[in-house]
Parts: structure tokens; sequence; C-alpha cells
């Protein structure tokens, strides 16, 4: 008995040791709602991660003799999406042309992944956009940057849907080699989401819709103090649509904001921008979508840029003139100075 | 059974004291978080930003250094994951003061099956000047969420802490040559009421991974042919022609003299008619056939 005892024990030592570890990595997931979409893969550095068929001398233990020759030396192509046959050969046949030495490889990062069907995609490097791509009917995007040098890039990327909505910023925050090409695939753009109106008589539905890929898995959430969650299906042509009932929810503000996921692929996005509405007396409906964006928009040219960061950078700790408190009320967060949050906000809301 | 009951209840404690306990904040702090230092050396010391799970969009402080031990000698800014500077890492009144944002904020350095790593903001090259013990301290920090808010994150910040003795010999610090120019960059001519009294104004930024950007220059020229004199600049900068007919040029210098030059053609190149000195050949042109036709017509 005491044996048992002391085993028991022995095992809720090891168990309590083990919990915490277990915690910490489901609540810091949870908690700062970070994801990050995507698989990395480095070209060039000689180890074959993720989809890469091959990187340098790495060959996943293929050899000729696998592709139909019996002798020679396999190699793996600059882009590591495919193996160099070009120095395989079967005797007496001598061996192919071309080949040898060290192939010159470029230094740049692939994007790809899944957006809205039909719909642009803009990716920026450093805050500046740097090249745009449109998806295909599947939603399907991928994008090329090369010329780049060695060292640290913040690359993002967005999407803008049927109506013009844009997705949240995903950004890859790279350590870029010289002479390697970094993939990131499996990347997911965060659905976007609309609302039919901007108050709910309380009992009635709101029609919570966006866009997202086709045949989508999409999980809305709708918070206050407690929180609903709903699915739905995008459709053919990635839109979703879905009519919450407000009865469950309190009279006062309240947020939504969506996710998508696909099984097959075993993707699945970040969380969308989070929109809110009021649950009141009366049906109030929203005004059509705008492609500007809420905030940060200072010269209301629908984009957030450089330009609307150097006007706040020209501001930053002066006293404020009265026609720049009413765009700094309407476009920051109207404390009547530009100070770091205003920063903050506008690199939230940055579109290149 | 007694013995499992208080090893169960030691359990339970520290499990919830673990659970209750964890605090998942932000961390600014000093790479290394220690050095020993010779007198007069120099040695290298970076600030580093680890979001722990969190995303931030944007970063100020002000970093005090014991100035009677230590000088600065060079403050690197490359290799930041900071994208723009609000505040360019600069010396104020003896402390180096900064601000700067992460456009779609920042989680960590991303890498093939690895955790996010924390990343650099800046880089500071220090000489000592004396024997002694002295602490970089991080003051006046702000980390804001990436939220659309501008929410205050938690965040710890911890020191650095120097020790300098005669008795260590003087280590060089490794150094790279930049033979690079900056990132191309994309200047844009940009106008708004609250700014220059609605004057057209010139915006830009470049980075250089490398050594980092040391100043802009600029070149506003009419006919499009560049000159030799250049005037030093920082966005954003006033157009002196606000009529808009001069070609821009935009020159990003970095720390190691590397340059990048970036053009904006002009938005309403000058027309023929409008300059003075084809009116002043056509009209001696015109009097020259005028003369001559005369002289003509009297020899007939």
């Amino acid at each position: 008995m005491r044996n048992k005892s002391f085993i028991a024990a022995l095992i809720l030592i090891i168990g309590s040791g083990l919990l915490p570890v277990v915690f910490f990595d489901l609540d810091s997931a949870q908690a700062s709602g970070v994801y990050v979409t995507g698989y990395i893969s480095v070209c060039g550095d000689g180890v074959a991660h993720g989809d890469e068929v091959c990187d340098g001398n790495d060959l996943k233990g293929k050899s000729c003799q696998d592709f139909g020759f019996s002798e020679g030396t396999l190699a793996c192509n600059v882009t590591c999406d495919a193996f160099d046959t070009s120095n395989c050969y079967t005797p007496p046949t001598p061996p192919g042309g071309g080949g040898g030495g060290d192939l010159a490889r470029e230094t740049g990062a692939n994007f790809s992944g899944k957006a809205y069907p039909n719909q642009s995609v803009t990716l920026l490097k450093d805050a500046q956009v740097i090249a745009t791509t449109i998806t295909g009917s599947d939603a399907n995007f991928s994008l090329r940057v090369t010329g780049l040098t060695s060292g640290i890039y913040i690359f993002a990327l967005y999407s803008e849907d049927y109506q013009g909505r844009r997705s949240t910023l995903l950004t890859f925050p790279l350590s870029i080699t010289l002479g390697t090409i970094t993939n990131v695939t499996g990347i997911f753009i965060a659905p976007s989401i609309d609302l039919d109106k901007s108050e709910v008589k309380r009992g009635d539905n709101i029609a919570i819709f966006g866009q997202s890929a086709p045949q989508a898995d999409i999980v809305i959430s709708v918070s206050s103090d407690e929180e609903f969650f709903t699915r739905t299906i995008s459709d053919k042509d990635g839109i979703y649509l879905h009519n919450f009932d407000s009865s469950v929810l309190e009279y006062g503000t309240h947020y939504t904001k969506s996710k998508a996921s696909i099984s097959n692929l075993a993707i699945i996005s970040s969380f969308s921008h989070s929109v809110n509405f009021l649950v009141g007396t009366k049906n109030v409906l929203k005004t059509a979508p705008t492609k500007c964006p809420n905030k940060g928009d200072l010269n209301n040219d629908c984009r957030v840029n450089l330009v609307d960061f150097s006007i706040a950078a020209y501001w930053y700790h002066k006293s404020l003139s009265s026609a720049m408190k009413e765009t700094e009320c309407e476009k920051l967060n109207c404390d009547e100075a530009i100070n770091l949050t205003d920063f903050s906000i506008t690199a939230y809301y940055w579109t290149g | 059974m007694r013995y499992l009951y208080f090893t169960s209840l030691f359990c339970v404690l520290i499990s919830v004291f673990y659970i209750g306990g964890t605090v998942y904040a932000a961390e600014l702090f000093f790479e290394p978080k220690i050095q020993e230092v010779g007198v007069g050396q120099e040695f290298q010391v970076s600030l580093i930003l680890d979001p722990v799970g969190e995303e931030i969009n944007a970063v100020a402080a002000k970093l005090s250094f014991p100035e009677d031990l230590v000088e600065v000698v060079e403050i690197r800014d490359g290799s930041s994951i900071l994208t723009l500077w609000v505040e360019k890492p600069a010396l104020q009144n003896g402390k180096i003061a900064f601000a700067g944002i992460v456009p779609g904020g920042f989680i960590g350095i991303l890498g093939p099956y690895e955790e996010p790593k924390p990343g650099k903001i800046l880089e500071v090259i220090m000489r000592t000047k004396d024997v002694g013990q002295g602490e970089f301290t991080i003051e006046e920090a702000q980390v804001l969420l990436n939220d659309g808010l501008g929410t205050p994150a938690d965040f710890q910040a911890s020191n650095f802490k120097l020790q300098a003795s005669r008795d260590i010999e003087v280590v060089p610090i490794e150094t790279f040559p930049d033979t690079i120019a900056p990132e191309p960059f994309t200047p844009e001519i940009a106008q708004h009421p609250d700014m220059f009294e609605g004057k057209y104004f010139l915006v830009f930024s470049a980075t250089d991974k490398q050594s980092g950007i040391s100043h802009y220059e600029i070149q506003e020229v009419k006919n499009g042919i560049r000159e030799t004199k250049w005037q030093r600049a920082e966005s954003p900068y006033l157009l002196q022609d606000q009529a808009l007919r001069s070609y821009i040029y935009v020159k990003a210098v970095d720390r190691a003299g590397n340059e990048r030059i970036e053009t904006i053609e002009s938005q309403h190149p000058v027309r023929w008619h409008d300059n003075w000195w084809i009116w002043i050949i056509i009209i001696l042109g015109s009097m020259i056939i005028c003369i001559i036709w005369k002289i003509l017509r009297k020899r007939d």
C-alpha cells in the first residue's frame, strides 16, 4: 500500500511539472490571438523543409536510379521544387550536356497560398508595396520577390474582397540569407467581414458576411461578456453569409470576427478584423462598404501609407492646428495630440 | 496514504501557482546582458524586442547609460525590425532616444520549424572612458499592441551591466565592410491642407540592411539633367518648385557612403514655348532671315 502511494505521488509530481508547460502553450496561443499562417522553408540552406522537393545536397534519399538512370549525380534545381537530372545517365549513352559547377542563386522570397477568388493580393516589403497579383478562381496566389540582400525584412500581405473590403495585414518578418530563396507556403489570408446593420433590434437577425476561399469552413465569433461561435461554409465564390439571432445577446455593443479553414489542405487563417454592432431597440441598416480604411488615412486617399505617416510625423509632439485636431479626432484616437498611439493605429491600418 | 495526500496537495498548489502566476509579457532587453570590457575598448550592445506571443507594432524608449564611464561611438539601425522611425535613434540630452513602428505588427522573426525569434531594434557601439561599474537602463519605454487602438502591451524591461577594468585586453569589434547600396525606395509627392500651408511636399523612406541609412539628399532640376550639387533633406521635404515642373532626384546614403538615387519625373514638364531662350533663338533667327532676305532683295 505504501509502495502504491509512493508511485501515485511520483506520477502526480511529474504531472504537476508537465501541467504548466501544457497550459503555457495553450494559454499563450489563445491569449495573444497571434497566429502564424504559412509554412516557411529556405531554399539554399541545404535542408529540404516543408514543400521543398530537395535543397542543395539534401535530396531526401533520391538518386539517379529513382529517375530511370543507372549512373550519374542527381542534383537539386535552384528553386528547390524539382530534381535536376541533367547529370544522370545510362551507359553507353554519355552524360547529358550542360551542368556542372555551382548554379548562381538569387536572393529572394516566394509567397503562396489562398486569399479570395479573382481578387487582388498585395505584398509589402518594409511597409512599401512591392508586388501585386490577382488570384485564380480557386483563390490561389503566388508572389515572388528577388534582388534582396542579407538581413531582416518585414513582408506583409493583404487582399481585397469583391466589394473592396480589405483583409487584415498578415506579416512575415524573415531573416534573409544571401544566395537563398525563402519559401512561405500555405498562407491563408483572413476572411473579410461586414454586417448588414449597425444596430439590430434585440431578437432580430443580423447578417454577418464576407469573403474567403471557396468552400472554406468559416468560424464566426460574436463576443461581448460571453463569446458565441457559429459556423458556415463559403460558396464557390468564397462568399459566406450567416444570419445571427441576436436574442442571445444583451443590450449594448458587441463585436464579431471570423476565421477560415480548409481541412483537407490543413490550412487555417488568422481572425479577420473585428467589427462592432449595437443590440438595441431598433434596426439601423449599415451604409454601403467603403474601400477606405476606418482610421489612419489622414489625407483621404483611401490608403494608409508613408504620406499619412509623414503627416502624423510632421505634427509629432507639436501643438495641433484646429483643422488637424479635427483630422486627428476623426482618423486617429482623438486625444488632440500626435503621439506613439496614433502611429500604432496608422501601423494597424497600413495599406502601403 | 498520508504521504499521498500531502504530495497531492503540494502538486495542486504548485500547478495553481504556475497557472495563476504565468504572465505573458513582451520583453525589451539588451544583448549581452552583462559584459566586462577594458578601458578604451569599443564594445557593442543591442536592444532586443521579444514579443512573447504578442503582436507589437510600435516601440519607443530612452536608453540611459553612465556618461562618466562610456561614450557613444555609433548608433546602428540597419538591421532593425522597426521599418519606419518616428524618431530616428539619436543622442538627446545624454540618452539615446528612439520611436518607431512596424506596419502590420511584429510577432518575432519566423524561420523553418522554429518558434518566432526576438528581433533587434538597434545596436550601439560604445567606448569605455574609465574604470568602474555601470548600468544601461531602459526609460520611458512604450510598447504598443497591433490592435488598431494602440493599446499598451504588458512588457518587462531589463538592464545591461558593464564592468570596465584595466586588466582586460582590448578586443576590436568585428566589422564587415558594407558595399551594398540602400534598398530601392519610392519617393512620393503629396499635399495636405494641414502641412506646409497646403503646399506640395515630398515623402521618402529607404532602408539599408547593412550599415543603415545615414542621410538623404535632393535635387530639383527643370531640364532633367542631374547636377553635381545636392541639398541635404529630411522627409517630409517642402518642394521648392511648387509648379511641379522639375525632375526630382532623391539620394539615400548609407553609413558606409553607398548611394541609391530614385527619380520622380516632372509632373508638368516644361513645354518648348515655356523656355525663354527658345524665344530668343526664334526672334534672332527671324531677324537674321529678314536681314538676309532684304540683302538679297537689294541685290536683285
